[in-house]
């Protein structure tokens, strides 16, 4: 009699309410295919997402301002220079030993002397040792930057990757995931679509054109060798290309145009750039080479837009598809489409502008005023001052900026998104509300 | 030259005639036809692409007017005035393109900005002023060029294209689209008519399909201004043709002629051998052998002349017989009537004196003795004429059998001639003279009296006949050695023989001296014939006698 | 019931209730947008003529500090614009003021009453009126103030009145209330992620225990679980985010550890956690007793024989002094078996059952119906409320019902959970309907 009663109460659905419930499988599909593994490449938004499952930062970035420490047990200021950053003990790793203090202080310290641009959000770091961190200079904005998804260090995340499935980590520190495992489909968009519907899968990331404007962090710029392209290549640019056209045509939504060094959500109130004369078209056609990623069909799409738009402006553009490593490594093209995923802190928007625009070494200089500045909305305004007056110098064409869009099935819930934009996975749970 | 070559250098002469005149015209003709021929495999050629141009272009329209009807256009349409434009609409072109075979689409709005571009895809937002310009036609095709890209950069190809619109609502939405005039053209034209097919845009080549051996017609198909296809029809199987033609025929006019030379010679040969085969037997019978008969084979007229001839030389055969016989018998009957002649002469003589001697021993004449005496002397002369004239003639019948020995001719010469010295004839300066040039080595089995006897009578002759002229001369002998032969050759330089008398000449009685008795030669040519030789008169212009025997050699010795 | 009644009889300005004040101050400031002469009539509708006149002189308190010369006028909304003219008041304020869910909502509007003797019989306004709309949380006081004495009688039809207890700097993972000083009165006790709170029953900080010194669970909880329980002046309490659980004694106004314990006792269960998920193991025991559940339980009560259990799948049981087997579905996020009229028999207090909800719902449902339902495995949504009511914000995720006052009936109080991250204690009381 009990048997059967406890067969009976054991069979009963996981209906609705109260709690967020354990168990599941999420069944994710992905409308990129994800191929970098590496945190510092894989900066795409479903890329990133899809990393920071296996790879988790120190902190993470709350919508609020707040920041929640992950891998560290808090990160806190004694000086203005020296950040208290002690790890947690006993962050397990799937393959190798627990991640330790000096592991960490080593990543960071590969990381700032490395050549990916996402150093320069550790520029203001001058020696990194186990749980403590030196500023060479004042920089509030420091801990934001560590919890860059790009920063992580490898193998401490919510879940394991095992066959073809994530399952997760229970010993996670900020504790496991809710879903036992998840699965992520690589498809189109329409599949994906039809996948949702149909129920088969409970997300779609890269879906969906509804986002809202403090997720519209991953930008898109040309960088362009000044010397090699001439001195009318930005003027003719401005003139050929309409950024609302490349939004609303060619690139996924969502995506919003970029007319400043900052993204969107970080420029409000600046003044728009000085509007340059149109140029002539050139009396001898100029052949230039475009690079791009050759794993994103945005890039080409507006690659191929350049090319036929700048045409008629006299610039002959080949095009050069590339890894993403071989595009990061500085290639030889005079102009390049890179795309980066910006921290939603202007002094670190700016610091990767800098970085984007080759002026790395004038990292330190550049930031340490702003880093002076302790109140966060002066600073923010200051790093947009910095911005304005950074434009005409840096050999910098800020395209657009796209947000991760994503659509969930009903039974989806506490789908959250931090303050890069991504969604926290590990959140989420299954159940009828 | 010989008949049989005449007729044969005629009849190959003829039939070159007839190539020479017939092949040139027939060339030209042949290559005419040929020429014709090519020319309207061209225009057939030219009409199927024609037909696959004009398919090509009704196509399109097809293709366009499907699309205009279809409910993916109709959904384009609605989405157009939806902002931003969802990826159904921006993709729309590409998917209506490719399965209706249309390389160019691009959907507009009224004002004529892109709302999706197949061929394109980075046009999108931008207003296209050339492809635009399509919609002004009224369904008709257009060539134009269009943009397109690749890594390298921005091109302009042209293409032919169409355009249809669908209006929903108060939003209207352009289609334009066709197909591109590229290398997929040149290849289907290619293919169609085997000929090297170039399209160009403007002076650029935008694409080659096929292969044409030069040398090579073209033809164009134009799509003015755009557009200009190129189609060179390969002339080289034409004059392949043409040059096995000629060949074939020069060869069987070759073969021909020398057809017709083998025939001709076989033809000339079957005409001629009778010919020459009734000219021989007529030289034969010339020469004396009055036995030939013409055995050669002919037709026609040949035939009736072989047997004509062959009759003729039968019948002359008989009548020389005849002849021969009864001028045996003449000869017999002038013998007879010579040596009646020789004898009556010293008879009458002989009875004279001796009637005389009866008279006078009847009248017991006083001068009996001495006429005694005359009488007997006169009958004793003309007895021994009597017996003379019995001895030639007894030994003109009775030649003794030679005694055959080995004979040096020219030592035989050397000796005869050494009984003679020149000397002048009587008073005056004519002089008579002997030569000779006698070869070593005529070595023959003969009787060498009778030989000196036949020469010492030839020259003998030779001399008696320059004597008669008074004007003197040299007698040459020549002795000859041949293979098989060896000749004596006796040469003067009298007046000659006349040539009545030249087949008589060794016939006995038959002379020309005025005291001969016609018998010399005659036993000469006898002894010659003992001997297994002959003797002949050489028939020789010029003045002079000369007579050649001829006596098999005999190397052994 | 000695304190409401001293509170009744002692309402004015000075002991009103800062959230009445507060209401009352946001009341004059809209409605001196616009100019408004001297002197002001004020008329007020309030549920209970405690709230309504104190809200009358506070309003009249603040307009005279504006120099505004107020008048109160008793009369009705209708009325009351007359009596303002005849009175010769140039302006009239109305308001009409409710308490709903721990709120308290003013509305009324602002208007000029003074009519020029020249228009004669018909009497027009001259000047703007404007609308007045302000609303405030009701903390306990203001509720009290607009609740009647609770009638005592059970066949009365039930109302619960919602106050704000105490704000809390996290959210509530659980709740214990219990005599921990030995002044028979009862203190409350809140466990959060990284401290301990223990407020007296009029919300007022006692005494605080910081959990973050101590070692954290090997398998830490997504959100902050646990239980906190009360008995013979001891506090013991588990949380699923560090290692071991332990029992305190509050001394000298702190709170010292005495011992280490892994299991805790609710009512009459014992309960252990269950590492990494937001459950106990269905393992328990009950007065030493093995008891084995059917499922993860997330909480349980006990009142007069009576047993509530909710399991983690959604599923919730009663049963009286068995193993529990039928179960009914939708069960709540918390609930709690408390005896609300002091009839000796206890009602099921319940939540939402949702997963997600800004303002939770309070629903008081019979047991016997609550049993009937479980009985035919029905769903726990398809009983009716004997009251229902709603949080003015957050969802409840924690609940305990004591007798705080001493009055013989039990309140129940409600731990909700906010958006950004704390927490309040809501407290809920049989009022007057």
């Amino acid at each position: 009699m009990r048997v059967v009663i406890l067969a009976l109460l054991l069979a009963l659905p996981c209906l609705a309410g109260s709690r967020a419930r354990y168990g599941g499988t999420l069944k994710v599909a992905a409308t990129a295919r994800a191929t970098e593994t590496d945190p510092l490449l894989a900066d795409t938004p479903i890329e990133a997402t899809l990393v920071s499952l296996l790879n988790r930062p120190l902190c993470r970035a709350e919508k609020n301002g707040a920041i929640t420490p992950l891998l560290v047990t808090e990160l806190s200021r004694t000086t203005p220079t020296t950040v208290k950053a002690p790890l947690r003990s006993g962050l397990a790793r799937p393959n190798g030993p627990g991640l330790a203090p000096a592991e960490l202080a080593a990543h960071l310290t590969k990381l700032s002397g490395g050549s990916s641009p996402y150093r320069a959000l550790l520029s203001p770091l001058k020696v990194a040792t186990a749980n403590e961190l030196t500023l060479a200079f004042p920089f509030p904005d420091f801990e934001r930057a560590l919890c860059h998804p790009a920063l992580a260090p490898q193998g401490v995340g919510p879940y394991r990757f095992a066959a073809q499935t994530f399952t997760a980590n229970v010993f996670f520190p900020e504790g496991r995931p809710f879903t036992d495992a998840l699965t992520v489909t690589s498809t189109d968009a329409r599949t994906a679509e039809r996948l949702l519907q149909q129920r088969k899968v409970h997300l779609a990331l890269g879906l969906g054109t509804a986002a809202d404007e403090s997720a519209l962090l991953f930008a898109t710029f040309l960088a362009f060798n000044p010397v090699k392209v001439g001195p009318d290549f930005r003027a003719a640019f401005e003139a050929a290309i309409e950024r609302s056209d490349l939004v609303r045509f060619f690139v996924l939504l969502p995506a919003a145009a970029m007319g400043q060094l900052l993204p969107p959500p970080l420029s409000a109130g600046m003044t728009e750039p000085a509007k340059l004369p149109r140029p002539s078209p050139l009396a001898t056609p100029r052949e230039l080479t475009l690079a791009y990623d050759a794993a994103l069909p945005d890039h080409r799409a507006v690659a191929e837009r350049l090319q036929v738009k700048l045409h008629a402006s006299g610039y002959r553009i080949a095009l050069k598809p590339l890894t993403r490593a071989a595009l990061r490594a500085k290639p030889d093209a005079e102009l390049a489409l890179q795309s980066l995923m910006i921290p939603p802190v202007p002094a670190l928007a700016v610091a990767l502008a800098l970085e984007l625009g080759g002026r790395h070494d004038q990292l330190a200089a550049q930031l340490a005023p702003l880093g002076l500045i302790s109140d966060d909305k002066a600073r923010a305004h200051a790093a947009q001052v910095l911005a304005e007056k950074l434009w005409p110098e840096l050999p910098l064409i800020p395209l657009y900026a796209q947000a991760l869009g994503i659509q969930a099935a009903k039974d989806v819930q506490n789908l959250k998104t931090d303050a890069q934009g991504l969604p926290l996975l590990d959140a989420v749970f299954l159940g009828q509300d | 030259m010989r008949l049989r070559t005449t007729l044969a250098v005629a009849f190959l002469g003829l039939s070159l005639l007839q190539v020479l005149a017939v092949v040139p015209i027939a060339l030209r003709n042949l290559s005419a036809l040929l020429q014709r021929q090519q020319e309207s495999r061209i225009d057939q050629e030219m009409a199927a692409v024609d037909a696959t141009v004009q398919r090509l272009g009704a196509d399109v329209q097809r293709a366009m007017d499907e699309l205009a009807t279809s409910p993916a256009l109709e959904d384009a349409a609605r989405d157009a005035a939806k902002l931003p434009p969802p990826p159904a609409l921006t993709s729309a072109a590409a998917t209506l393109m490719v399965p209706r075979g249309l390389s160019v689409l691009s959907l507009f709005d009224a004002d004529g900005r892109t709302l999706s571009s197949g061929h394109l895809p980075a046009r999108l937002g931008d207003l296209d002023e050339a492809l635009f310009k399509a919609t002004k036609g009224n369904h008709t095709l257009v060539p134009v060029q269009v943009e397109l890209r690749d890594e390298t950069g921005l091109h302009t190809r042209p293409a032919l294209v169409t355009s249809r619109a669908l209006d929903y609502g108060d939003t209207r939405v352009w289609a334009v689209g066709g197909s591109l005039l590229d290398e997929r053209v040149a290849q289907q034209l290619s293919r169609l008519t085997g000929a090297r097919v170039e399209v160009w845009g403007g002076n650029e080549k935008l694409g080659t399909a096929g292969t044409a051996a030069e040398p090579t017609t073209l033809r164009t198909v134009s799509w003015a201004p755009v557009a200009e296809v190129r189609l060179y029809f390969s002339r080289a199987d034409l004059i392949a043709t043409r040059t096995e033609v000629l060949r074939a025929f020069l060869a069987l006019a070759a073969l021909g002629l020398l057809l017709s030379v083998g025939v001709g010679f076989v033809l000339a040969r079957r005409v001629t051998l009778p010919v020459e085969a009734l000219t021989d037997a007529a030289r034969r019978i010339a020469a004396g052998e009055l036995d030939v008969r013409v055995e050669e084979r002919a037709t026609g007229e040949l035939k009736a002349l072989v047997q004509t001839f062959n009759k003729m030389t039968v019948d002359l055969k008989a009548t020389t017989d005849k002849l021969v016989a009864s001028e045996r018998i003449a000869a017999w009957q002038e013998v007879a009537r010579r040596v009646a002649h020789e004898i009556k002469n010293p008879l009458t003589p002989i009875r004279m004196s001796l009637e005389t001697l009866v008279a006078a021993s009847e009248k017991d004449n006083p001068r009996f003795k001495a006429l005694f005496k005359e009488s007997a002397v006169a009958v004793l002369e003309e007895v021994d004429r009597l017996k003379r004239i019995v001895d030639e003639f007894s030994q003109f019948a009775r030649l003794p059998r030679p005694a055959l020995a080995q004979v040096d001719l020219a030592e035989l010469c050397r000796q005869v001639l050494a009984l003679y010295a020149p000397h002048a004839l009587g008073e005056g300066a004519a002089q008579l003279t002997y030569a000779s040039h006698l070869d070593d080595g005529a070595l023959v089995s003969a009787d060498r009296d009778q030989l000196t006897q036949v020469l010492v009578n030839l020259i003998k002759n030779a001399e008696e006949a320059m004597t008669a002229t008074g004007k003197g001369g040299a007698v040459t002998v020549t002795v000859r050695t041949q293979p098989a032969t060896a000749t004596i050759e006796v040469r003067d330089e009298g007046p000659g023989i006349p040539p009545d008398l030249r087949a008589r000449l060794f016939e006995p009685y038959v002379t020309t001296k005025p005291a001969g008795t016609g018998l010399g030669l005659a036993i000469a040519a006898r002894i010659l014939q003992e001997h297994d030789g002959k003797l002949e008169v050489a028939d020789e212009a010029g003045p002079g006698a000369c007579f050649v025997l001829t006596l098999p050699r005999n190397a052994r010795g | 019931m000695t304190l409401i009644l001293f509170l009744l009889f002692s309402a004015g300005p000075a002991d009103a209730s800062p959230s009445v004040d507060r209401l009352a101050r946001a009341v004059v400031d809209q409605a001196t947008r616009i100019p408004l002469e001297a002197p002001v009539a004020i008329q007020v509708d309030a549920p209970t003529p405690a709230l309504g006149r104190a809200v009358a002189s506070l309003i009249s308190a603040e307009l005279s500090r504006r120099r505004l010369s107020p008048v109160v006028l008793d009369a009705n909304a209708v009325t009351a614009e007359r009596l303002a003219r005849e009175k010769d008041l140039r302006s009239l304020l109305r308001v009409s003021v409710t308490a709903e869910n721990a709120r308290l909502a003013a509305r009324g509007d602002v208007l000029p009453t003074w009519v020029n003797f020249w228009a004669g019989a018909a009497p027009t306004r001259s000047g703007p009126a404007a609308a007045i709309a302000a609303s405030v949380d009701a903390d306990v006081q203001a509720m009290t103030l607009a609740a009647t004495v609770a009638a005592g009688s059970p066949s009365a039809p039930l109302k619960l009145g919602l106050g704000v207890l105490a704000k809390l700097p996290g959210v509530p993972a659980a709740i214990a209330v219990g005599d921990l000083d030995g002044d028979k009165r009862p203190e409350i006790a809140v466990l959060m992620d990284d401290e301990l709170l223990v407020l007296s029953s009029e919300g007022k900080p006692i005494a605080r225990y910081d959990l973050r010194s101590l070692a954290v669970a090997l398998r830490p909880t997504r959100e902050p679980f646990g239980a906190v329980s009360i008995l013979t002046g001891r506090l013991t309490y588990v949380s699923g985010r560090r290692a071991h659980g332990e029992t305190l004694t509050l001394q000298g106004g702190s709170l010292k550890p005495v011992a280490v314990s892994d299991d805790v006792t609710l009512d009459a269960i014992t309960v252990r956690l269950v590492p990494g998920l937001n459950a106990f193991a269905a393992e328990a025991s009950w007065f030493g007793k093995p008891l084995s559940l059917p499922a993860l339980l997330t909480t349980t009560s006990t009142r007069a024989g009576l047993s509530l259990f909710l399991f983690a799948n959604g599923s919730g049981s009663i049963t009286r002094g068995t193993p529990p087997a039928a179960a009914f579905t939708s069960a709540p996020s918390a609930a709690v078996l408390a005896d609300l009229d002091g009839d000796q028999s206890p009602e099921l207090v319940t939540t939402s059952s949702r997963f997600f909800v800004d303002g939770d719902d309070v629903r008081v449902v019979p047991v016997a119906a609550a049993e009937a339902i479980a009985a035919r495995s029905g769903s726990l949504a398809d009983a009716t409320p004997v009251f229902s009511g709603a949080t003015p914000r957050g969802r409840v995720l924690a609940i305990a019902a004591a007798d705080l006052d001493g009055d013989g009936t039990e309140e129940v109080v409600l731990g909700a959970w906010l958006a950004d991250g704390t927490g309040e204690l809501l407290l809920a009381r049989r009022v007057a309907p």
